[in-house]
């Protein structure tokens, strides 16, 4: 266990504001291996975000709040370090890619400017020459001509920007990147391409990837992993094969796989889950996909518990405990 | 890159000279408004008929309207600008001599307003919701709302009349000593700081507030930058580029503010020329007056936007 | 066609009960527009809410302190300064309405022409504006004003001439993206003419933005009177005016600074309560700011954290 990047528990978050209290994330769980790639799969709602950023405790100031739970990231407690330790890992051990490369690059700095800092502020005892040749580099690895570095962020393509700012995150070639959304705001052509570069260079660097999107098809192509997120909590983890192979999913899950159109089907309207992701302002007791699932029962007033189903494949419903609790109850007998 | 910006520059003065060309169209028209006949007017009640029509040769005045204005374009193009009878002397002499006491006034009270807008602003805005954020509002609104001659005469009574230890008035040449120069310079300075300081403040609060909550924000802290970093490299000199596009307007307030703050203080520059003469119905120095202000408008104007065009790489593209 | 016009109507009605709300909702600007509806108030009744006549000279009570019987004292010739600045709000407000509406009004129409004609219109009237915008306010007012010659009505004139062209600008820059918009396009597809289509719908989308720059306005129209009657160049005497007051109080200040001080004071506070008013209905008009204020502000924010 010990050999683990990153190690969520039980991470709740909540964003407190005048009106109300915004339950985001609710008892989470989630860990990777180094060099590991995890889809993070959900809705919009579900937390997504609000995880990435609790790991590199960029959570907006005064507002989102972590109320429990423990986030280890490479052996350190990113809740309890120092603001200067936690400077520190940003962007040099962790790293984020953000959803709009539109607006996530500075309108008013050079784009190799912006590569530069983030070698400066982590390599102070490299002298500017070698930096720059850095910068050169990663700008190449890219795919963008390191004579280009001169120019400002409006003068390329969204496509491009979203290179660039993939050289910021991998700059200092961190052990975790979590991209949150790196291809939603890109042409459907540059999408693929983009992942695709994503994928080379993190296997390139042997680094850990979070890769958030809503997107089954991204993560089929792109993760080992994949955790599905649902109004606050993951309620299926597991291998990817095993969750693309379909033979236990969660409800949840399912849902989300019958929304894909088929194309070997002649459907004439897609399916769709029902109803809304609940109310993230209200505490709620039970199973949180009870009020939408077809199969939830009396039993689902109570919370289920995370099960392993098959082997590294976890889901988080009743419907599942049953089977288990047999297999389990079977195990104890045979124990004694 | 360099091109873009010489061309933006050179579109931008093209585009003021036009203006100012205007300016001299219409300031002359409309002082073919000014009822009665110029001459007899200044000459005042007493003239007799002859001194009127002799005059008025000499003014040119009798000729038609059209060669007047050329007249008066061809001698501003040599620099030009007739002579004052009341003055008794070269009207481009005087103006430019007081245009420089002007200007040393509005220069140091103009960099002085943005760099301490600048320091109050991001205070205020980092320190938001909190009683400093408050403060600084509550000054700000006062600042923008005060008569600048009322404020000017209440720190004459304060420093001048109750404590004694600046001077209230008068103006006294930075060659005739740089300290006596800056001692007289301190209250009308920040009188005719006051207003643009308010101003200022208010759009860098507000605009670091709106740069705040950008993505490039978050990249920035993404990147493990120091807090003081993010301010100054990131969200400064974007909050800065809504600040430079009011520059312009303030700094052309400020010359007009200058009519106000040098009668309360007796300074000698434009300011007081220009209303002693509009008092003295001395129209030929008004209307060049008018023009000259107006020229200096436009090379501030100009000046605020190459530094638009250095600070911001988006407008060199248009 | 009955039903359409009805649910207009409600809309609209909505719409403003929105910006009211909003406006309402910020206990500063609820204290400005109680103190702006007293001083209006007590100007417009001027006669019976001044303690004196505000043009009897007493020369046997000439520059007495501030006391019970002359709240703020009485000036060099023994008026009472209080009854003074009463009816000088008139003077004051006068001005502030007169001028604004001139140069809205005006402003407007000829940014309307310039945007809607285009070409040579357009060329001529905005570097016309920009001649004017290129010499600051006060010296075009003061200009005006020596051309115009002294008086209330001449002030306002040159007052609200100075003003026109940001009101010009504003309309133009509305119009010129109005005018691209797919509705207006829907419009002239439908047969609509230029007019039709000028008046009913790049007109109504001109006027909140020129509102919120009128209002903001009547605070420095204010105080360019007043600057200008403080210049001997505004109000004659002995007419009261804030300006004309502070500039008359001002001999006197080291012997009795409150003459001075006093109107000085109900110029800055109409100023600031213009300006504050003025800010939250840009803050409640404008499309851009519409869920940043107050509680929708965070609320965005989460959303786009989540």
């Amino acid at each position: 266990m010990a050999d683990k990047l990153l190690e969520i528990k039980n991470l709740s978050i909540e964003y407190n504001t005048e009106i109300a209290t915004v339950y985001a994330v609710n008892g989470m769980n989630l860990s990777l291996d180094h060099g590991e790639t995890l889809g993070l799969v959900g809705e919009t709602g579900a937390g997504k975000t609000t995880t990435a950023l609790s790991i590199m405790r960029l959570l907006p100031e005064g507002i989102g709040e972590v109320t429990a739970g423990s986030i280890l990231l490479d052996g350190h407690d990113m809740l309890k370090i120092s603001e200067e330790d936690v400077r520190n890992l940003r962007g040099n051990t962790v790293s984020m890619i953000f959803q709009d490369p539109m607006s996530s690059l500075n309108p008013v700095m050079t784009v190799g400017d912006q590569i530069l800092e983030v070698l400066a502020i982590h390599n102070e005892n490299v002298s500017k020459d070698e930096l720059n040749k850095k910068v050169d580099q990663m700008m190449e690895l890219v795919g963008i001509p390191a004579n280009r570095k001169n120019e400002y962020p409006h003068e390329f393509s969204g496509g491009m920007k979203q290179r660039i700012i993939i050289a910021i995150a991998l700059a200092c070639e961190p052990k975790l990147i979590l991209a949150d959304e790196p291809t939603t705001a890109l042409d459907v052509t540059i999408q693929a391409q983009m992942l695709g570069l994503i994928n080379d260079l993190q296997k390139r660097l042997n680094t850990a990837m979070i890769l958030i999107t809503h997107d089954l098809g991204v993560v089929a192509q792109t993760c080992e992993k994949v955790a599905v997120m649902y109004a606050g909590e993951v309620i299926e983890y597991g291998r990817a094969e095993h969750i693309f192979s379909g033979k236990y999913l969660h409800p949840y899950t399912q849902g989300l796989f019958n929304a894909i159109p088929k194309l070997d089907e002649d459907v004439k309207r897609l399916e769709t889950i029902d109803g809304m992701i609940p109310d993230p302002t209200e505490r709620m007791e039970g199973c949180r996909f009870a009020s939408r699932c077809k199969y939830a029962k009396e039993r689902c007033k109570k919370a289920p518990d995370m099960i392993e189903i098959e082997e590294q494949h976890y889901i988080k419903c009743h419907l599942f405990a049953e089977s288990k609790d047999k297999n389990a109850g079977r195990d104890e007998k045979d124990g004694r | 890159m360099k091109n873009k910006l010489l061309k933006m520059i050179i579109k931008r003065i093209v585009q003021s000279i036009i203006v100012v060309f205007v300016v001299t169209l219409m300031v002359f028209l409309l002082m073919q408004l000014v009822p009665g006949d110029p001459i007899a007017n200044f000459l005042g009640a007493n003239a007799t008929q002859e001194q009127i029509e002799h005059y008025t040769k000499i003014f040119g005045y009798d000729q038609p309207v059209l060669i007047q204005y050329a007249k008066w374009i061809q001698g501003l193009f040599h620099g030009e600008m007739g002579r004052s009878v009341a003055l008794q002397k070269e009207i481009s002499e005087v103006i430019f001599q007081r245009l420089g006491v002007t200007m040393s006034i509005v220069f140091p009270a103009f960099i002085l307003a943005v760099v301490l807008a600048i320091i109050l602003g991001i205070v205020a805005a980092l320190n938001r919701g909190t009683i400093i954020d408050s403060a600084i509002s509550f000054f700000a609104n006062i600042g923008m709302s005060m008569p600048m001659f009322w404020f000017g005469m209440i720190l004459i009574l304060t420093f001048g009349l109750k404590l004694g230890i600046l001077p209230t008035s008068g103006y006294v040449a930075p060659k005739d000593g740089i300290g006596n120069w800056l001692l007289h310079l301190i209250l009308p300075m920040t009188v005719l700081a006051m207003g643009p300081l308010a101003q200022f403040t208010r759009q860098t609060r507000s605009s670091m507030l709106e740069v705040i909550r950008q993505d490039y924000v978050t990249t920035a802290r993404a990147k493990g930058l120091k807090q003081k970093t993010i301010i100054f490299r990131h969200q400064l000199r974007n909050a800065l580029i809504p600040i430079i596009t009011i520059m312009g307007v303030q700094l052309g307030g400020m010359i007009g503010g200058t009519v106000l703050v040098e009668s309360i203080f007796v300074v000698p520059g434009l300011g007081s020329l220009m209303i002693s003469s509009i008092q003295g119905k001395d129209f030929m120095v008004v209307e060049n007056g008018v023009f000259i202000i107006a020229v200096a408008v436009a090379v501030c104007n100009l000046i605020v936007d190459i530094l638009y065009g250095i600070i911001d790489p988006r407008i060199r593209n248009d | 066609m009955q039903e359409k016009e009805k649910r207009r109507i409600k809309l609209k009605k909505i719409s403003n009960s929105r910006v009211a709300r909003v406006l309402l909702a910020r206990k500063s600007v609820v204290a400005c527009l109680i103190i702006l509806a007293v001083m209006l108030i007590a100007s417009v009744f001027a006669p019976f809410v001044a303690p004196y006549d505000p043009y009897k000279q007493d020369l046997v009570n000439m520059l007495k302190p501030m006391s019970f019987e002359h709240i703020f004292g009485t000036d060099s010739m023994g008026r009472d300064v209080l009854s003074r600045i009463i009816y000088g709000g008139r003077v004051s407000f006068t001005v502030g309405v007169v001028s604004v509406l001139l140069a809205g009004s005006v402003g407007m129409m000829l940014g309307l022409i310039a945007g809607m004609a285009g070409g040579i219109v357009d060329a001529v009237i905005m570097r016309i504006m920009d001649a004017m915008m290129s010499i600051p306010m006060i010296i075009m007012s003061l200009f005006l004003g020596s051309i115009f010659g002294k008086g209330l009505g001449n002030i306002c004139l040159a007052i609200g001439i100075s003003m026109i062209p940001s009101y010009a600008r504003v309309t133009r820059g509305q119009v010129l993206t109005v005018r691209e918009m797919d509705y207006v396009t829907a419009g002239t597809l439908c047969g609509a003419s230029k007019i039709k289509n000028t008046i009913s719908h790049i007109l109504p989308n001109c006027v909140s933005s020129n509102i919120v720059l009128m209002t903001m306005n009547l605070g420095s129209a204010i105080l360019n009177e007043a600057a200008l009657s403080f210049l001997g160049m505004g109000i004659n005497p002995p007419t009261a005016s804030w300006g004309g007051m502070v500039n008359d109080g001002y001999k006197f200040m080291s012997s009795n600074p409150v003459i001075a001080i006093a109107p000085g004071i109900f110029i800055m506070v109409v100023v600031l309560c213009f300006n504050m008013v003025g800010d939250a209905l840009r803050d409640a008009l404008d499309p851009k700011l519409r869920g940043t204020l107050g509680k929708g502000k965070k609320k965005k924010i989460i959303k786009q954290a989540i």
